[in-house]
C-alpha cells in the first residue's frame, strides 16, 4: 500500500478520534439561562488547554487534567455523574471579568468529552453537553 | 389531567418515528406538585442524541444528551469494553427564554432509565423513561 496513503489515513483517524483538533460546547448558566461557549483543545488527551467566552463577552483561559472519578464527583452537583469505567477531568479557567471557573468533565476513555459542569467563585453553575 | 399530555407525547413520538429514529418516551415529574411533562429521546440507542420535551406548564423544550459507560463487560484478553450494561449521562433542555432544564440520568442496556433534574427557576423534577 502507498505509504503516503497509510500516513494520511492514520492522521485522519486521529483527527476523527478526537486526539487533535478541538471540541466546542454551549455552556448554560443555571442561574440566568445565558449561554457561553467552551472550547477544549486536544479533547482526547489526558491534559490540555481550555478556553471560553462568557455571555457577558469576557474571555476565559485555562487548562484541564484527568483525575479520579470519585474525586470529580465530590466537586460536582448531584446531576453530574461519573463512573469508574469512564474518564473524569477537572479544569480551571481564569476570565477577564474576574470570574474563576472550576469545571468537571466526563468522557469515554480515549474519546472526546461527553458532558460537563463549571462553577464560579460565586457558586453559579454552568452545564454543558458536548 | 394527563390526557392532553398523553396526546402531546403521542405527537412527539409520531414525529420521531416519522423521522426514522429509535426513540424512547418518558415523563418529567414535578417534585412539588402532582403534574408531569413528557420527554422523548431521539437516537435513544446511541450514546448521544437529541431530546424533545413538553413541560407540565405547556412549555416546549429541545436539547441533547450524552452518556458515559457505567456497568460494563470487559474482554479478558484485550481489557477493552465490549458491552455497556448501563450508562449515566446528562440532558440539557433549552425551554422558554432563559429557561434551562438539566437532568442527570442512568439507563440500562435496553434504554430504560431514571434521573433527577433541576432548572434555572429552582424547580426540581424526576425523570423516568
Amino acid at each position: 500500500m502507498n505509504p503516503k496513503l497509510v500516513y494520511l489515513t492514520m492522521i485522519g483517524s486521529l483527527l476523527l478520534g478526537g486526539c487533535f483538533g478541538s471540541q466546542q460546547a454551549q455552556m448554560y448558566n443555571m442561574k440566568d439561562g445565558s449561554t457561553s461557549t467552551l472550547v477544549v483543545d486536544n479533547p482526547g488527551a489526558s491534559a490540555g488547554s481550555i478556553s471560553g467566552k462568557l455571555a457577558s463577552g469576557g474571555s476565559c483561559h485555562g487548562s484541564f487534567s484527568t483525575l479520579d472519578p470519585a474525586n470529580a464527583e465530590k466537586l460536582a452537583s448531584p446531576e453530574m455523574m461519573f463512573t469508574d469505567n469512564a474518564t473524569a477531568s477537572v479544569a480551571m479557567l481564569s476570565c477577564e471579568s474576574g470570574k474563576v471557573l472550576r469545571c468537571t468533565l466526563a468522557r469515554r476513555t480515549g474519546e472526546s468529552f461527553s458532558y460537563g459542569e463549571c462553577r464560579d467563585q460565586g457558586g453559579t453553575e454552568y452545564s454543558m453537553v458536548f | 389531567m394527563f390526557k392532553p399530555l398523553r396526546n402531546s407525547l403521542g405527537i412527539l413520538a409520531l414525529v420521531a418515528l416519522a423521522s426514522g429514529c429509535a426513540t424512547r418516551e418518558g415523563y418529567l415529574y414535578d417534585t412539588k406538585v402532582p403534574r408531569r411533562g413528557a420527554v422523548v429521546f431521539h437516537d435513544a440507542q446511541s450514546t448521544e442524541g437529541s431530546v424533545d420535551a413538553l413541560l407540565a406548564n405547556g412549555e416546549r423544550c429541545t436539547g441533547k444528551f450524552n452518556t458515559i459507560p457505567d456497568q460494563v463487560e470487559i474482554d479478558d484478553e484485550t481489557r477493552q469494553i465490549y458491552r455497556e450494561d448501563s450508562q449515566v449521562g446528562l440532558v440539557i433542555l433549552k425551554c422558554g427564554a432563559q429557561h434551562i432544564v438539566r437532568c442527570g440520568f442512568q439507563r440500562d442496556h435496553a434504554g430504560a432509565g431514571y434521573g433527577r433534574c433541576s432548572d434555572t427557576a429552582g424547580s426540581h423534577f424526576s425523570l423516568y423513561f
